[in-house]
């Protein structure tokens, strides 16, 4: 008897069941939506955040203090310790390898350049660098980790004698474009001209064997820019990794703090300092939080509105159904076998809107990231059957309300026809 | 006029009393599509203000110095000071290479050390005290053997109270002190402005512009790393939460109309009877669009207080400031409200104009 009467409501009542159905959907299509999105932009935010710049540098560990006034380093260029660049590739051996995004080495010298009496000041450092790891080529350099950097012309290649004049020294050389110069009393191609708005733009940026070849240390590196995704940082990533046992150790070293990620880069690399760099690392958290958070209350809003949707949508349906109702009831039914009823009924459109509203929400997911980010935002099949719950749990609550009301309907008062 | 006649007043008080249940039903719809709306639009219009005051924490996004990167002017310092609003932090900078006792080279840097520490909050300092030493600075002095005294062309500064400042960036070779001290032991000017300007992007590019005008001997240049990231991540948060807004707008308004239409539909039995009685096919409609209005003003109205309330809340709760009500937001809310009312009201009626009242009286 009951599965007829299921059967028979569905078969029988198709337009209210399509608008119950389609209140389902488009509920279950906003909070699929919405779960994929907010569980997906804090990786997207990460990434753009990452035009911040590096947020881990490494430098020596035997340096001396830097005499840098305005970004210009006074200190003597061959003064003092530096990075073996072969020992760079091991940053895409660490366990955190698949977060680092890119980094630069950066090496300062001096040269003399055609049009100049006083030395400029070089930088030499990667430009869109292909390094043989272990696990193959990876191409990095400051075009992904100094992503402000802005050329007119074209970028030097790493491995061949060209170089890029920063903005300002172009002015007082008089030129505004790719070009032959006389640099280190060599001739030189200019490939184009670098814009940063920072110190840069005084000076010449070579690649880093050029830069090698004028201070006369093959292979030196000066520091490190490390360009990582990270997690925003809490009290526990703030502690000191001697102080902790071996178990804590273990889960804060498996948390991407920058200061996790900073640790071991300094135990792969020998004799050197890697810190976070607090300017980036620090508000890039904050920032990180900030908007997850308010996407995560967006989300919860979105969820409470599908609710009060479906339950409105549940209401009017069930509403219209009132004399249905009292004639069951004359008839002998119970609250309770009512009450089966319309929760089945919705449990049933909970999983057929539920489904349909899955499909419609993950497609408009996608298609936010797409037009957003120009990449997916891809659904976790492991959301699935979490969303899938959630959709069921809409339409129930939405329905509990006017379900509650039904089972107190007093059928002759309906049947008679006066009830409001 | 024939709305607020007597009788069509009388027919409506009358609908909204006997069927409670039904008109709460539509006004719960209604409420629901008016506050999410408001809420999502208020969070969206009040964004970019809550974002540019967190990036404001990255520290300066303009940088100032002399266009020939010398000391700059008085006159010049004076000119900037004077642009710069209450809201925003100007940090004027001097710098000199002392030597310390042992000989070594190290940057003193003359500033206002509040200010300082109010444009760069992520500077992190352990203890207290008149100076401010980097930790790579600290380094060095450490090894100086009775207390710190630094040199510059010749003259001596004793290093009293010191804090450790940590930044993971070249201010961890620096010593800081207080500008007065600063210009008279070294007697240098200041080189280099580092300015934090409040507001969007537009308001930074007017204040830069208004600085250049008052102040033409200066090099006043954005801080691209910073201003840069803003933008991108400002344009794809603010696209983000556009797209969510009209995704759950949209739905939320298809739903809530589906169910307002059909509960019109439901109620053939009451146009039949009108329409039997003798009245005309206009009067009809315009009864059951003047409910629905009525039942969209008040709807709108209460939804937008409570979205008001949802906005201001997630906006305390997120960015510990709330989401002040805008009333910019109302109109497109009552327009929309009404919208939806009128749509849900008038496409039931339009198809069952087309059917004999007997029919529907009927039953059939």
């Amino acid at each position: 008897m009951f599965p007829r009467l299921l059967f028979q409501s569905f078969s029988r009542q198709r337009r209210r069941k399509l608008l119950a159905g389609l209140a389902v959907m488009l509920g279950t299509a906003i909070v699929t939506a919405m779960i994929a999105v907010q569980v997906d932009i804090g990786d997207k935010v990460n990434r753009e955040l990452r035009s911040l710049g590096a947020n881990i540098l490494v430098t020596p560990a035997e340096d001396t203090l830097d005499v840098e006034i305005g970004g210009v380093n006074l200190k003597p260029a061959s003064e003092g310790a530096f990075l073996a660049e072969s020992e760079l590739p091991k940053l895409k051996q660490i366990f955190w390898a698949h977060n680092i995004v890119g980094f630069s080495p950066m090496l300062n010298a001096e040269a003399a350049i055609a049009g100049l009496h006083e030395r400029v000041p070089v930088i030499g450092t990667y430009f869109a660098k292909e390094l043989q790891t272990k696990y193959g080529p990876v191409v990095t350099g400051v075009r992904t980790t100094h992503p402000w950097w802005k050329v007119q012309g074209e970028w030097p290649g790493d491995e061949r004698r060209e170089i890029l004049l920063g903005e300002r020294l172009a002015k007082k050389l008089g030129r505004n474009g790719p070009g032959y110069t006389y640099f280190n009393n060599r001739e030189t191609k200019i490939a184009g001209i670098l814009s940063t708005g920072g110190p840069e733009d005084d000076a010449v940026i070579v690649p880093l064997a050029m830069a090698q070849e004028l201070i006369g240390r093959p292979g030196a590196v000066r520091r490190l820019y490390v360009s990582a995704l990270t997690k925003p940082e809490d009290a526990f990533a703030r502690r000191d990794p001697k102080s902790m046992s071996p178990e804590m150790l273990e889960r804060w070293s498996c948390t991407p703090y920058a200061n996790s990620i900073a640790y071991q880069i300094a135990e792969a690399i020998p004799n050197v300092n890697a810190e976070q760099i607090r300017q980036v690392a620090q508000n890039e958290g904050a920032l990180l939080s900030k908007i997850s958070g308010l996407m995560l209350l967006v989300t919860l809003g979105a969820l409470l509105a599908a609710v009060l949707a479906v339950s409105a949508a549940m209401a009017t349906t069930l509403f219209e159904r009132r004399r249905e109702i009292g004639l069951m009831k004359s008839l002998g039914a119970g609250s309770g076998s009512v009450a089966t009823l319309f929760l089945s009924e919705a449990a049933v459109l909970g999983v057929a809107g539920g489904l349909l509203g899955f499909g419609v929400g993950a497609v408009m997911a996608k298609r936010i990231g797409m037009a957003i980010f120009q990449s997916e935002v891809p659904f976790q099949p492991i959301l699935m059957p979490y969303v899938f719950l959630l959709a069921l749990g809409v339409t129930l609550a939405g329905s509990a309300g006017s379900i509650r009301r039904a089972m107190k309907i007093d059928p002759a008062v309906v049947l008679r026809g006066d009830a409001a | 006029m024939k709305l607020l006649s007597p009788m069509t007043t009388r027919v409506l008080t009358r609908s909204f009393q006997v069927r409670k249940g039904r008109t709460l039903t539509a006004l719960l719809a209604l409420t629901t599509a008016a506050a999410v709306a408001t809420a999502m639009l208020n969070l969206y219009v009040d964004l970019e203000a809550k974002l540019t005051t967190e990036f404001r924490r990255v520290g300066a996004n303009v940088m100032v110095t002399a266009a020939d990167r010398g000391p700059i002017s008085t006159e010049s310092l004076a000119a900037l000071q004077g642009i710069v609003r209450p809201s925003d932090i100007a940090v004027p900078m001097a710098f000199a290479v002392a030597k310390t006792q042992s000989g070594r080279p190290v940057v003193v840097a003359g500033v206002d050390l509040d200010a300082a520490r109010r444009a760069n909050p992520w500077w992190s300092v352990e203890g207290s005290g008149t100076a401010l030493v980097g930790v790579r600075a600290k380094e060095v002095l450490r090894y100086e053997d009775d207390g710190a005294v630094l040199t510059f062309n010749g003259k001596p500064y004793g290093l009293e109270s010191t804090a450790t400042l940590r930044t993971g960036g070249p201010e961890d070779s620096r010593i800081y002190i207080p500008m007065a001290q600063f210009s008279a032991w070294a007697g240098v000017r200041p080189s280099l402005v580092e300015l934090t300007v409040q507001g969007s992007a537009a308001e930074v590019n007017d204040a830069m512009s208004r600085l250049r005008s008052a102040a033409p001997s200066l090099d006043v240049q954005p801080i691209r790393q910073v201003t840069e990231a803003e933008t991108r991540v400002l344009g794809k948060t603010k696209a983000v939460l556009l797209a969510s807004t009209a995704v759950i707008i949209v739905l939320v308004v298809v739903c809530v109309i589906a169910s307002l239409t059909s509960s019109v539909l439901e109620r053939r039995k009451d146009f039949a009877v009108m329409k039997a009685l003798g009245s005309s096919q206009s009067e009809v409609s315009a009864i059951f669009l003047a409910e629905a209005l009525l039942l969209a003003l008040a709807a709108s109205l209460l939804g937008f207080a409570l979205g008001s309330g949802a906005a201001a809340a997630i906006g305390r709760i997120n960015f510990h400031a709330a989401v002040v009500p805008r009333l910019s937001v109302l109109p497109p809310v009552l327009i929309g409200g009404m919208l939806i009312a009128l749509i849900s009201a008038r496409l039931p009626l339009l198809r069952l104009q087309k059917i004999q009242p007997a029919v529907m009286l009927k039953g059939d």
